[in-house]
């Protein structure tokens, strides 16, 4: 026996304030491990702390900030939900491409629909698109139990697979670079001042999804069916269906973050379109702790990452690969406040008199 | 000659995949569900290409790639074993660091060549020419069948991997099992790695790793979780891989980029016809136990 014992014991349940102190240390402590990384790079850290701030919280930057808060709120949202319900839809991404390659396409068949109803088109088309493109998974996992993390992540290369095609086939529409035709001009999200008019669909959408998660039936049965299929079949609830009609919801707003996306930012697709929005609303999830109120203000942290990173590599020649590094530092840490806010570690030192009484 | 050129590129990715196949399948019967290999494939194929361009030794970049993938996937093993956090959460956040790390820290050697003392020595099997870690893979894939299947470390991680609360009541060390498991993938992932971006690719490119790692766990389950399917897996999945490469040079109007997802689509088909098989009651190998959380105390609480 080694003369060290570490035990670990549930506690009790901390306050609010208490576990929102932890998380704002463990953001801190991420943003400190990230220093020696970026002195590896021959960048000074002091440096790459100022263009983090300037670059997302700036007044020039806060327009950059909120095209990136859109996406990955909405990907934020469409993790909460099925990791809600206990499934692991981790292909956000995926969802994102196709929702945007969906409405790229309708809208290019009926571009003259008239602007209020073609914005609200903008996040119906895409949210359809990627419900579906998340259902498969869904259906598969309902029907032959393939496990939906797996699949979800396999569907996301599908569906980029799908954009490459895209690109540099059918729709390409220049010579020099892999770009399809724009999206028609109705279709184009206005800004209203400096900020893009698309946080008024976020905003409609967050609210949707908390009314549906913490106010209805439905979220009530997710919640239920994050227990087990026993559980729900017990209860007499058909719980296949409730599996799809999860990760329909997910892929929807994961969907709808990509036609949104296309419509106020990218206006065409190329294979850069794939951002990597669906790994932060991920990280934005765990760090809201899965409550949709509190979703914006994880996500604008996430997004702030993004746009300080554009920044970072414009003028500190930072390859944009270094916030991919910070944000796996930062669920990293994330995860351990989880750890310490549900467990206690105690650590015991056994003498040597109880040691040899034991023998 | 062309043929021969083809079947080697089979060959050579069917050696990646097989061997991060493998690491892969002895986490999953663990009972671990690490979407970190993502992660760390992308760091030991940087560390072996930069220790092969700093040295030259093509056997020390190996051993490199094979540590610091074993060191890198302790993490994830800390934050499921220990800390009793989420597999998949905990997979992502090994993942982004992984790919962060290895494609930030890895831009001073894109364009670098490698040295022309990095090559595979060749091996005469019964008139073939073949590189000595095609034969290790295979030779990888059998032993792993006899450790899983014939000793006693292996009946621990399976059923480590079926019920960890029955594992433990039988006296097996469960954490214990579950490090050596990851040390295993570790090791076995690492030199897969390796070999991807010394001798398949051989070049270092931003991104030139990515979708490999997450495809071996999906292989795996492809495989039933056996180390000798996983060969049949990880070779047809090889062959799908290199008809996105042949089929455009041999004229035929398919686009590559479609053929690319091709990989992706068998997985899932075969993911959800085993999956069904096993749930009709036919015992294929899964798991039971996959990616659901180990606490010694909680039990009434993680089994409904």
């Amino acid at each position: 026996m080694s003369p060290v014992k570490i035990v670990v014991k549930r506690r009790e349940k901390l306050s609010r304030k208490v576990k929102a102190l932890y998380t704002a240390v463990a953001i801190l402590v991420s943003f400190l491990i990230a220093a020696p990384i970026v002195a590896a790079l021959g960048i000074n850290p002091i440096l790459f702390y100022k263009y983090l701030i300037v670059g997302s919280f700036a007044p020039y930057s806060i327009p950059l900030t909120i095209i990136n808060l859109i996406p990955v709120a909405l990907c934020c949202i469409s993790a909460i939900v099925s990791f809600r319900a206990g499934l692991w839809n981790i292909g956000q991404d995926g969802q994102y491409i196709m929702g945007a390659v969906f409405l790229l396409w309708i809208a290019s068949l009926i571009p003259n629909v008239p602007p209020p109803l073609s914005y609200v088109l903008v996040v119906i088309l895409g949210g359809i698109a990627g419900g579906a493109w998340c259902l498969i998974c869904g259906v598969l996992r309902a029907y032959t139990e393939a496990n939906e993390a797996v699949t979800t992540l396999m569907m996301l290369y599908i569906a980029s697979s799908i954009l490459n095609y895209l690109c540099y086939g059918p729709w390409r529409s220049s010579i020099g670079f892999p770009e399809t035709f724009p999206l028609p001009q109705n279709y184009q999200l206005p800004n209203i001042g400096p900020i893009t008019s698309a946080i008024i669909a976020l905003a409609v959408l967050t609210f949707l999804a908390w009314l549906i998660l913490d106010r209805t039936r439905l979220g009530l049965e997710m919640s239920i069916l994050a227990e087990g299929t026993r559980v729900i079949d017990y209860i007499g609830l058909r719980y296949r269906r409730l599996i799809c009609i999860v990760m329909f919801l997910s892929g929807f707003y994961a969907g709808a973050a990509g036609s949104l996306y296309l419509s106020y930012a990218a206006k065409f697709l190329e294979p850069g379109f794939i951002a990597y929005y669906g790994f932060s609303g991920i990280i934005a999830a765990w760090l809201c702790e899965l409550k949709v109120e509190y979703s914006i203000l994880a996500s604008l942290l996430l997004a702030a990452l993004y746009s300080s990173s554009y920044t970072m590599q414009a003028t500190l020649n930072i390859p944009s690969y270094m916030i991919d590094a910070l944000e796996g530092l930062l669920l990293i840490c994330i995860l351990l406040v989880h750890f310490f806010t549900r467990y206690r570690v105690e650590i015991r030192f056994i003498s040597s008199s109880s040691k040899s009484s034991r023998k | 000659m062309r043929f021969l050129i083809i079947v080697n590129g089979i060959l050579e990715r069917a050696t990646v995949y097989l061997l991060a196949t493998e690491g892969s399948l002895i986490v999953q019967r663990a009972g671990l569900l690490n979407l970190g290999i993502e992660g760390f494939f992308a760091i030991a194929a940087l560390v072996a290409y930069a220790v092969a361009v700093y040295s030259g030794n093509i056997v020390l970049a190996f051993i490199a790639a094979a540590v610091s993938a074993l060191a890198f996937n302790m993490i994830f093993t800390v934050l499921t074993v220990h800390l009793r956090l989420n597999h998949i959460v905990s997979g992502l956040a090994v993942s982004m660091l992984g790919l962060g790390l290895s494609y930030s820290l890895g831009v001073s050697l894109v364009g670098i060549p490698l040295p022309s003392s990095i090559s595979m020595p060749i091996v005469n099997v019964l008139g073939l020419e073949l590189d000595p870690m095609i034969l290790m893979s295979i030779i990888v894939a059998v032993l792993l069948w006899y450790l899983l299947y014939r000793t006693k470390l292996g009946y621990q991680i399976r059923i480590v991997g079926e019920n960890p609360h029955v594992a433990d009541r039988l006296g097996v060390p469960i954490d214990k099992v579950r490090y050596i498991a990851t040390a295993i993938e570790g090791v076995l992932v690492g030199l897969g790695a390796a070999y991807y971006s010394l001798v398949v690719i051989p070049e270092w490119s931003t991104g030139v790793t990515l979708g490999k790692g997450w495809l071996a766990i999906a292989l795996a389950m492809f495989s039933l979780w056996h180390p000798i399917y996983a060969i049949g897996g990880s070779y047809l999945i090889a062959c799908s891989d290199s008809l996105a490469r042949v089929l455009p040079l041999l004229g035929v109007p398919v686009s590559p980029y479609l053929l690319y997802a091709l990989p992706y689509v068998l997985t899932i088909a075969a993911l959800s016809i085993v999956s069904y098989v096993e749930i009709k009651k036919k015992r294929l190998g899964i798991p039971t136990a996959l990616a659901k959380v180990y606490s010694r105390e909680e039990r009434a609480r993680k089994y409904t």
